[in-house]
């Protein structure tokens, strides 16, 4: 990165992105350039007008020449104008477009545990709203800043030439208001980085007030009485306004200062011509040049804050871009689906969740974790599907170490049911089909009516073909599942993991759900999560976890006649059966 | 037409919001505006050169010095001025747009607290916190930023007209002249309908890029399960694909008229040399004119810059009437009617009774732009039946137990909802102690119960914060015995910080049983004589199941329980089950009164203890029934 040029770095721009600035800030420059044109003209003109002024009549043919010259100039303007603004909108968007597929096919090769570590919101928010911020300050702020700088210089050397006092006295200016600009940079990233925070706290105030609206009405802290949101409200106002006045007199100050050229410029140009060092004509085109030469980074000014911004967008992209991809490549070209936990240890953090966890999964069989919250069951089949890696330890399909394998041929041997339910913005067909892709109506139909889903389907406006919405918000937790469940029925895999759900489904709906389970199960290697003790009792094997490790597994009637954890959980589970009003 | 007139204008509408502040919003907009005037000065500074000079020219030795610098000095303070005011303009208008920001967030927040909790609901609290803080930004920015913009851009063209006026106003024509083609080989583009269509079917592409994006992460995880990765992105990339595509669709089609625009604008001069030349012959006082012809070739340029921000004054307009439209949709919700204070109700005791109450939520439908079928989430009712509960009367007597019972759908959700007053009834009345809940201050309704949900929401406070939010005042000793009492204070006092422990900080994860233990432990405080209860077991392990159950036990001690029961055993020993069937009282007695009869209740029962005793491993999950076996030990217990 170091032998990178210091713009590219300080944005933190990629290969592409940057060629493409260059190019931009190129065209915005010859713009900037041909604008020049129409002020030789009418220097021209100025010419001719104060020859008149010595007694001689007016040249009129001359300026009608001008005139036409001055046409060409506006044809020229045109077409430079024209250029840069296909160059730099074009460029931008579909540099924008790049990295949104980039960070999109990226995101699809990245092991699960980058998922669960970072939240869907953060990494949508990395292909949306940081790629549009990178998109309008490629298409428009940065590359005219640089064309107004570099325009700006070139100008005045080619105005140097005339008089290099004036020239002088019109760039002077510059380093100084960038210096202001730059001095406040300090004092002003930490009042952003206050303001930054502050927002975020308010918009969790926010966020909770709203999740919360519920229990702060039920406690009667509405509105002001809320403390917390207002005042992290009032703590944002203050910041805000704190930010807004630094930033404001800054670039307020630096602006003044840019633009006092034109005063410089008459003091000076007034003394060089009373003491008759300067023509008029090459006065009136200094005047010409210092009322406009300043206009475009006057205007770029406000966005200067952006811009200093624009960095820790492009950090956060590249931050995503530099995840390492998942590990194997093998096919998973498995023997057997015995699937073997052979001393796993893993933690998400520090912590250890899981600590030397050893079981079998038999083939054919079902193998149920159970276990306090917390104790590590969901962890387990989280590990099996391979969403995460074991620290220590294996966890071995048929004897072979499944981090051989490539993520997705691993998947493709299993069928997951999670415990909440995603759904797409597509018709309740497509969202069945997503088990199989090449599966026929017929066999949509079959795995739905095998999961129990017909009798909602059918209640639905268009049946099959209704669109969900947005992650399915129609359906009712029960239907939901039976979905998913209908799902994993099409997909028909060998290893069945199932995160059991059932317990928020009123008596009819957890029926139905049950015996979708079971047309599931049905003669695959099964593990199951199990909330509910007596739903899986009549497994072939139960592991009993306790805080991270296994405490006990064994049989049903075996676990009871051992008297240790399960036993205790058993009874439990019985008492809160026979609780009731 | 009329529609627009009942809505008042974008600017309007901020000023409204910006209530007592609008002082300093207009303070804002003269000085912005002022600021535009200044700007010229520097102008008719070089103007002042210019005749000093022309009228000496050629003996330049003649020249007042001092007058000249005099003009260096008037240019610098123009420039000052202008920046200057528009610093003051923009101070004026960050403060008031900071202070709008803050009142419009608690306003919200505050109606929020008075509509129907349905509502809410079914707006979403994700759309309802973007609402409240991009929405309201957004407003924010336009008060912060465009009003004064939009005030420099309306002066300076008035400004700018004087001035070309007072100087000569044949030149003066010859600038506007040029202003006029360069705005119409713009606004051109803006008359063509296809593209105002595309423009359209941009903002939608966006909104659906944006959409996919959140669905392509969100639905990463099954994606992946079911080895979809490759359909799941293309589906990504085709809107990424398709919202590019139109942006260059809108881009190409102004890659003329904008470049024209800025190519005439910045050629204005052209427009006067003419004019210059053609006039010349006739003019009587040559150096006045000379002289006047000199200034416009040297102004007319400045007019570019500002015609330029005009370009953004309208898009701003449109980003801030859409997000004027978003606060809208919340505060247009009306509040739930709340009674003076000489007609409230108070309760004589904790009875509760429902008298021929019917409810639809089709009814409570406000037009706010939100996704129809969200309905559903509350409980089903929408869908399908019209009504969700139909002519319902029954009677719950103070201090006793109902348990209500049914299908998902069959209204018992919109029973809890309708006692604690989420929404209100379309016909007859729910009664509190013999007040209507509609005539009983909202604050005093609120008193009279704990509600205890499925979905616990802790806030991030201490623990101790949380339990004591029950009741103001609460003390520590109060909060510990609640939690002792809530089978709470064992794994709270585990904890590295115990009671002060901060909820969502680093490494604090409590699981979902001892949410909810600390959730019945604030509802203990409260000591509410009313607790509705939405039994609330899920996903617990049988350790925390059975210490829930006994913190409930010790929760309903003594009070008026309405339990919306999911799973039947627990309602065995209620003083009264309600039996619900599609939005209708179906059956209402006791366990066993109701089990003697043939009806749904015996079906449901039926259907329970074969739910209870399936087992996922017996071959043909679910077809082995033991009825009989659970409804015994229930009995013991009941």
């Amino acid at each position: 990165m170091a032998d990178k040029p210091l713009i590219q770095r300080s944005f933190g721009l990629t290969d592409d992105a940057y060629r493409d600035l260059k190019g931009s800030a190129l065209a915005c420059t010859v713009t900037n350039l041909s604008l020049m044109i129409p002020f030789v003209v009418t220097v021209a003109a100025f010419g001719c007008i104060l020859d008149a002024l010595t007694g001689r009549p007016l040249d009129a043919n001359a300026l009608w020449w001008l005139c036409g010259a001055g046409a060409v100039g506006l044809v020229a303007v045109f077409l430079a104008a024209r250029h840069d603004y296909r160059k730099t909108y074009l460029s931008a968007y579909t540099q924008s477009e790049r990295v949104r597929l980039d960070l999109a096919d990226h995101l699809r090769k990245l092991p699960m545990s980058f998922f669960n570590r970072r939240g869907v919101s953060d990494v949508a928010e990395s292909i949306m709203g940081d790629v549009t911020g990178l998109e309008s300050m490629l298409s428009s702020t940065l590359p005219q800043l640089i064309a107004g700088c570099a325009s700006t210089v070139i100008v005045c050397a080619l105005l140097a030439l005339f008089d290099w006092r004036l020239a002088l006295c019109v760039v002077v200016t510059l380093p100084l208001a960038f210096g202001i600009v730059l001095g406040g940079r300090a004092r002003e990233r930490r009042l952003f980085e206050r303001q930054n925070a502050a927002r975020l706290e308010a918009l969790a105030q926010v966020q909770e007030y709203v999740e919360g609206i519920k229990d702060i009405r039920a406690c009667r802290m509405v509105g002001p009485a809320a403390k917390g949101l207002a005042g992290a409200l009032e703590a944002l106002k203050r910041i805000a306004f704190k930010v807004e006045l630094a930033v404001d007199v800054s670039v307020s100050s630096a602006n003044t200062v840019l633009r006092a050229g034109i005063g410089l410029v008459v003091f000076a140009g007034v003394h060089l011509l009373t003491g008759g060092a300067l023509s008029f004509t090459t006065l009136l085109m200094f005047l010409l040049i210092v009322s406009r030469v300043y206009g475009p980074i006057v205007s770029i000014a406000p966005q200067l804050p952006n811009l200093l911004n624009l960095s820790t967008k492009t950090a956060r992209i590249q931050a995503v871009m530099a995840e390492p991809e998942s590990t194997g490549r093998k096919e998973a070209a498995v023997e057997s689906h015995r699937i073997e936990f052979d001393r796993v240890t893993f933690g998400y953090g520090e912590r250890p969740v899981l600590r030397e966890v050893s079981f079998t999964a038999e083939e054919g069989q079902v193998t149920a974790l159970v276990g306090l919250s917390g104790s590590g069951k969901s962890t387990c089949a989280k590990l099996a599907a391979r969403f995460w890696d074991p620290q220590e330890g294996a966890v071995r399909a048929g004897g072979a170490d499944i981090r051989g394998f490539s993520e997705e041929s691993w998947l493709s041997h299993m069928a997951i049911v999670f415990q909440d339910v995603v759904l797409f913005d597509d018709t309740v067909a497509e969202n069945i089909r997503i088990g199989r892709a090449d599966a026929t109506d017929e066999e949509v139909r079959e795995a739905a009516r095998a999961a129990h889903c017909l009798e909602f389907v059918e209640r639905l406006p268009q049946g099959f073909d209704t669109p969900l919405g947005e992650n399915g918000a129609a359906l009712s937790g029960g239907e939901r599942q039976r979905l998913s469940i209908a799902r994993a029925l099409l997909k028909d895999a060998p290893v069945v993991l199932l995160d059991e759900a059932t317990s928020a489904l009123d008596p009819e709906n957890e029926t139905l759900v049950q015996e979708a389970i079971g047309a599931l199960a049905r003669g695959k290697t099964v593990l199951v999560i199990a909330h509910r003790l007596r739903t899986v009792a009549g497994a072939h094997k139960i592991v009993v976890l306790d805080a991270g490790a296994v405490a006990e597994q064994g049989t049903h009637d075996e676990l009871l006649a051992a008297k240790g954890l399960y036993a205790r959980l058993w009874s439990l589970q019985q008492q809160s059966l026979g609780w009731s009003l | 037409m009329e529609e627009r007139a009942k809505r008042p204008g974008t600017l309007a509408h901020c000023l409204s919001f910006a209530g007592a502040r609008r002082g300093l919003v207009v303070a804002s907009l003269l000085l912005a505006a002022l600021s535009a005037a200044a700007s010229f000065v520097p102008f008719v500074a070089i103007y002042f050169v210019i005749a000093d000079v022309v009228a000496a020219y050629p003996d330049l030795a003649a020249l007042d010095a001092g007058a000249l610098a005099g003009c260096g000095l008037l240019a610098i303070a123009g420039v000052a001025a202008d920046v200057g005011l528009y610093l003051a303009a923009l101070l004026c208008s960050h403060a008031a747009a900071f202070d709008t920001q803050y009142r419009l967030k608690l306003g919200i927040a505050e109606h929020l607290g008075r509509i129907p909790l349905g509502h809410i609901a079914r707006l979403g609290s994700g759309r309802l916190s973007k609402i409240m803080d991009e929405g309201v930004s957004g407003i924010e920015t336009f008060i912060a930023h465009s009003l004064p913009d939009l005030a420099s851009t309306a002066a300076a063209p008035a400004v700018l007209l004087v001035l070309l006026f007072v100087f000569d106003w044949r030149f003066g024509l010859a600038a506007i002249a040029a202003v006029v083609v360069a705005m119409a080989a713009q606004f051109a583009g803006y008359a063509n309908k296809r593209i105002m269509q595309t423009m359209g079917r941009y903002q939608e592409a966006k909104e659906r890029m944006g959409n996919a994006a959140v669905e392509y992460v969100r639905g990463m995880a099954v994606v992946k399960a079911y080895g979809r990765t490759a359909s799941s992105f293309a589906r990504l990339a085709d809107a990424v694909k398709d919202c590019t595509g139109l942006s260059l669709d809108v881009t190409l089609f102004f890659q003329n008229s904008l470049p024209a625009f800025t190519a005439i604008l910045n050629n204005a001069y052209l427009f006067i040399l003419p004019v210059g030349i053609l006039l010349a012959p006739g003019a009587s006082d040559w150096p006045a004119f000379a002289l006047s012809f000199i200034f416009y070739l040297l102004f007319v340029p400045s007019v570019a810059a500002v015609f330029n921000k005009i370009l953004y004054v309208s898009e701003d307009m449109m980003i801030a009437q859409s997000n004027i439209d978003r606060v809208d949709a919340v505060l247009d919700v009306p509040a739930l009617p709340v009674p003076d204070a000489p007609d409230r109700e108070q309760p004589r005791d904790s009875g509760i009774e429902f008298d021929h109450v019917s409810f639809s939520y089709r009814t409570q439908k406000v037009d706010t732009g939100a996704a129809a079928g969200a309905d559903a989430a509350e409980g089903g009712g929408a869908q399908g039946a019209p009504l969700a509960l139909d002519d319902v009367s029954f009677r719950i007597p103070a201090r006793t137990t109902c348990a209500i019972v049914g299908a998902s759908g069959s209204g018992k959700s919109t029973i809890a909802h309708l006692i604690a007053r989420f929404w209100d009834v379309d016909a007859g009345s729910v009664r509190i102690g013999g007040a209507d809940v509609r005539r009983m201050a909202p604050d005093d309704l609120m008193a009279q119960m704990s509600l205890v949900f499925q979905d616990v929401h802790l806030f991030r406070e201490s623990i101790a914060a949380n339990i004591a939010r029950g009741r103001a005042g609460a003390t520590r000793e109060e909060v510990e015995a609640a939690a002792r009492a809530a089978q709470a204070d064992g794994f709270i006092r585990a904890l590295p910080q115990g009671y002060d422990t901060m909820i969502g900080a680093e490494g604090v994860h409590l699981s979902g049983g001892e949410r909810q233990r600390i959730s019945i432990a604030r509802a203990i405080v409260a000591d509410a004589p009313i607790v509705v209860l939405d039994e609330a077991t899920a996903f617990s392990d049988p350790e925390n199941e059975h210490l829930i159950q006994q913190a409930l036990a010790r929760l309903m001690r003594g009070k008026t329980v309405v339990m919306i029961a999911h799973r039947l055993s627990t309602v065995v020993g209620a003083r009264q089950i309600i039996v619900m069937d599609g939005g209708r009282v179906a059956q209402q007695g006791t366990h066993e009164e109701l089990l003697a009869k043939e009806g749904p209740y015996r079906r449901m029962w039926r259907r329970y203890t074969q739910a209870v005793s399936w087992q996922i491993g017996n071959e043909g999950g679910g077809a082995a029934p033991a009825v009989g076996a659970t409804p015994k030990e229930a009995r013991q217990h009941g």
